[in-house]
C-alpha cells in the first residue's frame, strides 16, 4: 500500500493525502475523516504517521542570506516567506554577511532551534557540514547554482543564458570590446557569466577583444572601478557588470568624465532594479526572477520536508530563465523594443 | 446519449471542452464549468509564480474581445485547496501549466499530477506579454521543454499552440516526438483594438490576445492542417459556440473542441447548450458515435492547384428591386462591368461574367446562383 493507491481508494489526489498528514487542519473535516478512515481500512501507516501526526515539527523554516541589503536578495525572501505561509509555517532569518564563520554559527543555530528545514541562499558552507545537517533529518535546498553545496535539491537563474542574450544583444550593435565586470563575492554567478559572455562571443565569429573585470557590489564600488578605468584609458566599448549597484556607479563616473552613454560606452547590468529604469540613459538589465526563485525554493524545501517519508520524488534541479529588459544605454533608440524583447 | 470519445487515451463523456481561461480561474468556477456537464475543464494557466491581474483587462467592441490576462492570480498553494473542493464527477480536469524553462514545467506538471490532474496542457505562446514568455521562440528547446513534461508524470500531455506554431511542421514534429499526445489550436491571436488617432494613442496599453467569432475560420483551416501535419489528436480551440461550429471542425478531423470567449460573452449556459444541440444533431442524422462524423468534410478539402479551372455565370433568380441605397454589394463589387441596374432592377450580362463568385456568396438575399 503506497500514498498513490491509498490516493485513488479514497477519491482523493495525492496532494490531499499529503496534506491530511500535513497540515490536516486546512483540509475540509469530511475529507480528513475520510482519509484518515481509508488509511486506517488499508493498514496505511507512514512511520513518522505512527509518531502521531505533526509531532516533533516546529511548523519553522530557516533562511540564510549572505547579504539582506541587495533587493534581489530581498525578493527571494519575500518568495520563500510567501510559500511559507501558505503553509503555515514561520521563517527563522539568518543573514550571513557572506562569512564563513557566521554561516556556520548559523547553520549551528538552526540545528539547535529544530528547524524543519533550511534554504541556503548561496552560502560557502563546506559541502560535508552540509551533509551533517540533512543527515540529521533536516531537509535542505539551495538557491544559487552550486552542484557542490551539499543539497542534492537547488534552484537558480540561468545566469548563463541571460549573459549569452545580454553580449548577444551589445553585439548587434556592432561592439569590437567587451567587458565583463563580475562581483567575485558571487561565485557562481560570475562563472556562469563568463560562460554565457564566451558562447556568445564564440558563436559570433568575430574578433571580439575580451576583458574580464572584477569589483564589489556597491555603487560606490562602481564609482571607482570604473575611474580607474577611465584613466588607465583602457575603456572598452561596451561594459556588462554583474549587479545594478555597479552599473550605476559606472554611469556616473561616466557622466563625471564626460563619456557619453552609450556613444562612447555602452552599459548593461546582469541585474534590473527599479533605479535601472529611471536614469539617464536608462539602463538595459536583465530582469530576474528573484521572488519565483524564492517561490521556487521555498516549494521545493516543504516538498522534502513533506516527502520525507512519503516517497514521492522530487525534482532536483530547478532552473528560471531571466528577462532581457532592453533600454536605452546599449546603443537601441526604438521605444518599441524596450517593451517587448 | 452519443458514445464517449477518448482523448489522448482517457475517456470524455463528450467532446466539449472548457479552454484555459478565467471561467476557470478556481475551484468554484471550475465546478460550475462541470456542472453545466463539459466533458474536460482546463483550469487557467497555473505558474510557480501568481501574477497579479491588471485592470482593465478585457476591452469588447462589439463581438471583437481582446484580452490582456496572463495566468493564475492563484499562489499553487492555493490551487492545491481549490481543487480540493472541485467534485469532477464524471468530468476529467486538465491543468494548464505555463514555465520558462523545463525543470520549471516539469516541476509544475508533477506538482498538478498531484493535485488529481487527468492530463497537462502546457501553454507555450501567450499572445500577451513579450516574447521571452513565449517558449515557441526558442524552438530548439520545446522538444526538452515538452519532454521534461511529459517525463515528469504519468498522465498525458497536450500542448496549446499559437496559430504561427500550430502550421509548423518542424515544431509539430518535435512537440510529437516529445511524447506530447495532443495539441490544442489556435491560442487567441495577437491584436490591438486600435488606435485613438486623436489623442495618438492606442487604446489598449499592451497587445492583447484576439478571440472570439472571428478568429474562428483562421482556426477552421488551422485544424484542417494541423490533420494534415500531424498524427496527434486535436482540440480546436477559436470562436467555437454552437453545436454547429463544434461539427465543422470535428469534420474537419478534431477530435475535441474548446469553448473560450463563448463562456465570457454568454455564460455557463453556453456549456450546457452546446452539448445538448451536438447531441440533438448527432441524434437526428442517426448517428450514436461522433467517430461517425470525425473528419468527415476532409476528402471535399483539395489543394489549390488540383482545382480544375472552369468558368461559370452568375444568375439572378429573382426580381431585385432593393433600392440603391439599401445595397448595391454586386454593383460595387463586379469588378468585370457585368452587373447593371436597368429602370431600378438588377441584370446580369451573362457574357461579361468571370464567375468570380463574389456576388453570389455576397448576396443579402441569396438570389444570385453561379451556373454553367
Amino acid at each position: 500500500m503506497n500514498i498513490r493507491k491509498v490516493a485513488e481508494m479514497a477519491g482523493v489526489s495525492v496532494a490531499t493525502i499529503s496534506r491530511v498528514l500535513n497540515h490536516p487542519e486546512q483540509v475540509l473535516p469530511e475529507t480528513r475523516d475520510h482519509v484518515l478512515a481509508v488509511m486506517k481500512e488499508q493498514n496505511y501507516t507512514p512511520n513518522w504517521f505512527a509518531r502521531g501526526l505533526n509531532l516533533g515539527t516546529t511548523k519553522t523554516v530557516a533562511l540564510l542570506v549572505p547579504e539582506i541589503e541587495s533587493e534581489t536578495q530581498q525578493r527571494i525572501i519575500s518568495g520563500i516567506e510567501t510559500v511559507a505561509r501558505n503553509k503555515g509555517y514561520a521563517v527563522f532569518f539568518c543573514n550571513t554577511h557572506g562569512n564563513a564563520q557566521i554561516e556556520e554559527e548559523s547553520l549551528h543555530m538552526c540545528e539547535n532551534r529544530r528547524v524543519d528545514g533550511i534554504a541556503l541562499v548561496s552560502t560557502n558552507l563546506a559541502k560535508e557540514r552540509v551533509l551533517q545537517t540533512r543527515e540529521s533529518g533536516i531537509p535542505c535546498v539551495h538557491v544559487g547554482k552550486n552542484r557542490d553545496s551539499g543539497c542534492d535539491t537547488l534552484c537558480y537563474i540561468d545566469f548563463e543564458e541571460g549573459a549569452y542574450r545580454l553580449t548577444r544583444h551589445l553585439l548587434s550593435f556592432g561592439y569590437r570590446s567587451i567587458g565583463l565586470v563580475r562581483n567575485l563575492a558571487e561565485r557562481n554567478m560570475s562563472a556562469q557569466m563568463e560562460a554565457g559572455f564566451a558562447n556568445a562571443i564564440r558563436e559570433s565569429q568575430q574578433e571580439i577583444e575580451t576583458r574580464l573585470y572584477a569589483c564589489e557590489a556597491s555603487v560606490q564600488s562602481g564609482y571607482l572601478f570604473a575611474q580607474q578605468l577611465m584613466q588607465q584609458d583602457v575603456l572598452p566599448q561596451a561594459l556588462i557588470t554583474a549587479g545594478d549597484g555597479q552599473a550605476l556607479g559606472v554611469l556616473k563616473a561616466a557622466q563625471d568624465a564626460n563619456i557619453s552613454v552609450p556613444q562612447k560606452l555602452a552599459l548593461a547590468s546582469m541585474t534590473d532594479s527599479p533605479v535601472c529604469g529611471l536614469v539617464n540613459p536608462p539602463i538595459t538589465a536583465l530582469e530576474l526572477p528573484a521572488s519565483k526563485l524564492g517561490m521556487a525554493a521555498g516549494r521545493l524545501l516543504f516538498d522534502s520536508i513533506e516527502n520525507k517519508e512519503l516517497e514521492l520524488g522530487v525534482p532536483q534541479e530547478m532552473v528560471l530563465q531571466p528577462k532581457l529588459k532592453i533600454r536605452r544605454s546599449c546603443g537601441n533608440e526604438k521605444y518599441i523594443y524596450e517593451l517587448f524583447d | 446519449m452519443t458514445k464517449p470519445i477518448d482523448l489522448m487515451g482517457i475517456p470524455l463523456k463528450n467532446a466539449v471542452i472548457t479552454a484555459a481561461g478565467p471561467w476557470a480561474r478556481d475551484g468554484k468556477s471550475i465546478q460550475r464549468c462541470i456542472d453545466a456537464g463539459a466533458g474536460a475543464v482546463i483550469t487557467e494557466t497555473i505558474t510557480l509564480e501568481a501574477k497579479q491581474r491588471v485592470s482593465p483587462r478585457l476591452f469588447v467592441d462589439g463581438y471583437r474581445m481582446f484580452n490582456t490576462m496572463l495566468y493564475s492570480d492563484l499562489h499553487l498553494e492555493q490551487w492545491e485547496s481549490e481543487l480540493e473542493q472541485v467534485k469532477k464527477r464524471d468530468s476529467k480536469l486538465i491543468c494548464s501549466i505555463w514555465g520558462s524553462s523545463a525543470s520549471e514545467i516539469a516541476y509544475l506538471a508533477s506538482k498538478v499530477e498531484r493535485m488529481g490532474a487527468d492530463a497537462i496542457e502546457i501553454s507555450i505562446s501567450a499572445p500577451i506579454g513579450s516574447r521571452n514568455e513565449s517558449v515557441c521562440n526558442h524552438s530548439a528547446d520545446i522538444h526538452a521543454f515538452v519532454k521534461a513534461a511529459v517525463e515528469a508524470v504519468s498522465i498525458p500531455v497536450m500542448v496549446k499552440l499559437s496559430y504561427e506554431a500550430a502550421v509548423s511542421p518542424a515544431f509539430l514534429h518535435a512537440i510529437e516526438r516529445a511524447g506530447a499526445k495532443a495539441v490544442s489550436a489556435i491560442d487567441a491571436i495577437k491584436g490591438l483594438r486600435g488606435v485613438d488617432i486623436e489623442s495618438r494613442k492606442a487604446e489598449m496599453m499592451t497587445y492583447g490576445g484576439y478571440t472570439g467569432r472571428n478568429i474562428r475560420p483562421i482556426s477552421l483551416a488551422t485544424t484542417a492542417q494541423l490533420r494534415q501535419y500531424t498524427q496527434m489528436q486535436i482540440c480546436s480551440v477559436g470562436g467555437i459556440k454552437t453545436a454547429e461550429h463544434a461539427l465543422e471542425f470535428i469534420m474537419l478531423g478534431a477530435t475535441a473542441v474548446q469553448l473560450a470567449s463563448a463562456i465570457q460573452e454568454d455564460g455557463y449556459g453556453v456549456i450546457s447548450k452546446l452539448i445538448h444541440d451536438l447531441d440533438d444533431w448527432l441524434a437526428g442524422h442517426g448517428y450514436s458515435d461522433i467517430e461517425q462524423v470525425r473528419g468527415a468534410a476532409l476528402p471535399s478539402l483539395m489543394p489549390f492547384e488540383d482545382i480544375k479551372p472552369q468558368r461559370r455565370r452568375a444568375a439572378i433568380t429573382d426580381h431585385c428591386d432593393i433600392a440603391t441605397t439599401d445595397c448595391n454589394i454586386c454593383i460595387n463589387g463586379c469588378l468585370y462591368d457585368a452587373i447593371v441596374r436597368r429602370d431600378g432592377c438588377i441584370e446580369i450580362d451573362a457574357a461579361a461574367c468571370e464567375g468570380c463568385g463574389l456576388c453570389s456568396s455576397g448576396c443579402p438575399r441569396g438570389i444570385i446562383t453561379l451556373g454553367w
